[in-house]
């Protein structure tokens, strides 16, 4: 089939984005995220397994103050 | 729902976080000379023969159409009663003193509100309180208000104890501590837990309270900690609306300001509409809101307690939340007693 599909013409090379349109396209990212981050809740929160309460474990180290 | 709000909802997590936890761990670093009890000793004082349930009050708009405390007060519940910090102000003044008020956000200013704030008259005007209508009671006259609210929490104070977020403000928890309320802390999770690097793991290597998942707002950690710390088999909510009455404009919604800054004419397209077959009513939510509605369905699967919407408006049913009248849930519970 390909044989019968072949064209008159070089199709362009596709161009590579380039790093600073990536770095722009993170800045602007950032920029909205930063300023969507004003519709955001009281506060962030992760919920893994049924674990609802953390007691803390032998394992975490000491802080520099205790509360 | 609108492809602008269902976009802002899968960003909400995201958004959260930039929004608040650089605050909130500035604000557990400042609050480390005020800790002692934690909310592990509530857990340690239970007894077998206490009350087996609680009432949550959140702070949304049915608690002023419901005025749930009449009924509270006229059925002389004998449960607990948690308060959020938002709804503390309408217990006291209805004549309820809670026994526990819980209280998570990290803003600077705000939340010292709730409970009175006694620098309000010299800090920068804002609006927040006037253009809502969590509480309309303080957001008239607003100065004189809260000078009564700042006399009705000292009366009060001693008898309730605060359950008090690390993330709040040093504001609050001083007004807490002037008001004579005995403080009990918690670190709310904020991220995996069992990971080393975490920010939860950070904060708990710093002050060494143990942590809670607090579902992202206030209310739904006073759910939490009913039925994790004080075990509570059956939990009421009231004023858990999570949403805005049918006919509340948008300007008088808590984002209504930001969501207009950020998308102009589209701003309608940010909001949820939700019918809710129980109330036969359509209620509309802004992405926060609704996120914390789905977390909180999901939270209720794993929950080791029975939870009953009696907030009679809102958005939160499904299962296994059992959306009841306030008074079908007193009446359920003495049918039980008289049978027993």
């Amino acid at each position: 089939m390909s044989k019968f599909l072949k064209g008159n013409y070089d199709l362009p090379k596709r161009k590579k984005r380039s790093a600073t349109s990536k770095r722009k396209k993170n800045l602007t990212d950032k920029f909205e995220e930063s300023a969507l981050a004003k519709l955001g809740g009281s506060l962030c929160f992760v919920m893994k397994k049924k674990t609802f309460l953390w007691e803390g474990d032998e394992g975490a180290e000491t802080g520099e103050q205790t509360h | 729902m609108q492809r602008l709000a269902s976009r802002l909802i899968s960003l909400m997590p995201r958004l959260t976080v930039i929004r608040s936890s650089a605050k909130a761990l500035e604000n557990a670093q400042h609050n480390l000379p005020y800790g002692s009890r934690t909310i592990l000793d509530l857990v340690n004082r239970l007894t077998p023969k206490g009350p087996k349930s609680a009432i949550v009050i959140a702070a949304g708009p049915s608690l002023h159409r419901k005025n749930p405390v009449r009924t509270i007060l006229k059925n002389r519940y004998q449960g607990e009663v948690i308060a959020v910090d938002g709804a503390l102000a309408y217990c006291l003044r209805n004549g309820l003193v809670p026994d526990y008020v819980v209280t998570l956000d990290p803003h600077p200013t705000r939340v010292c509100r709730w409970f009175g704030d006694p620098e309000l008259e010299s800090r920068p005007d804002d609006d927040y309180f006037r253009r809502q209508e969590m509480d309309p009671y303080l957001g008239i006259d607003e100065y004189a208000r809260n000078r009564e609210l700042i006399d009705l929490v000292n009366r009060h104070g001693p008898k309730i104890r605060a359950i008090i977020s690390t993330s709040v403000a040093p504001a609050v928890t001083r007004r807490c501590l002037e008001a004579g309320m005995q403080l009990y802390w918690w670190n709310p999770i904020f991220d995996d837990v069992e990971d080393p690097e975490s920010m939860t793991q950070r904060v708990y290597r710093l002050n060494k309270v143990p942590c809670m998942v607090s579902g992202g707002n206030v209310g739904s950690a006073a759910w939490i900690f009913a039925h994790q710390v004080l075990r509570k088999k059956e939990v009421a909510l009231v004023g858990m609306d999570l949403s805005y009455t049918p006919d509340t404009p948008i300007e008088k919604t808590q984002y209504s300001k930001e969501i207009r800054d950020l998308f102009g004419e589209r701003a309608t397209d940010a909001f949820i509409r939700v019918h809710n077959p129980y109330l036969k009513e359509t209620w509309y939510s802004d992405p926060a809101y609704y996120w914390y509605r789905q977390t909180f369905l999901q939270m209720a699967r794993e929950a080791d307690c029975v939870t009953f919407n009696c907030t009679e408006g809102g958005i939160l049913f499904g299962k296994p939340i059992r959306f009841v009248p306030l008074l079908e849930f007193f009446n359920k519970r003495n049918r039980k007693r008289k049978r027993s």
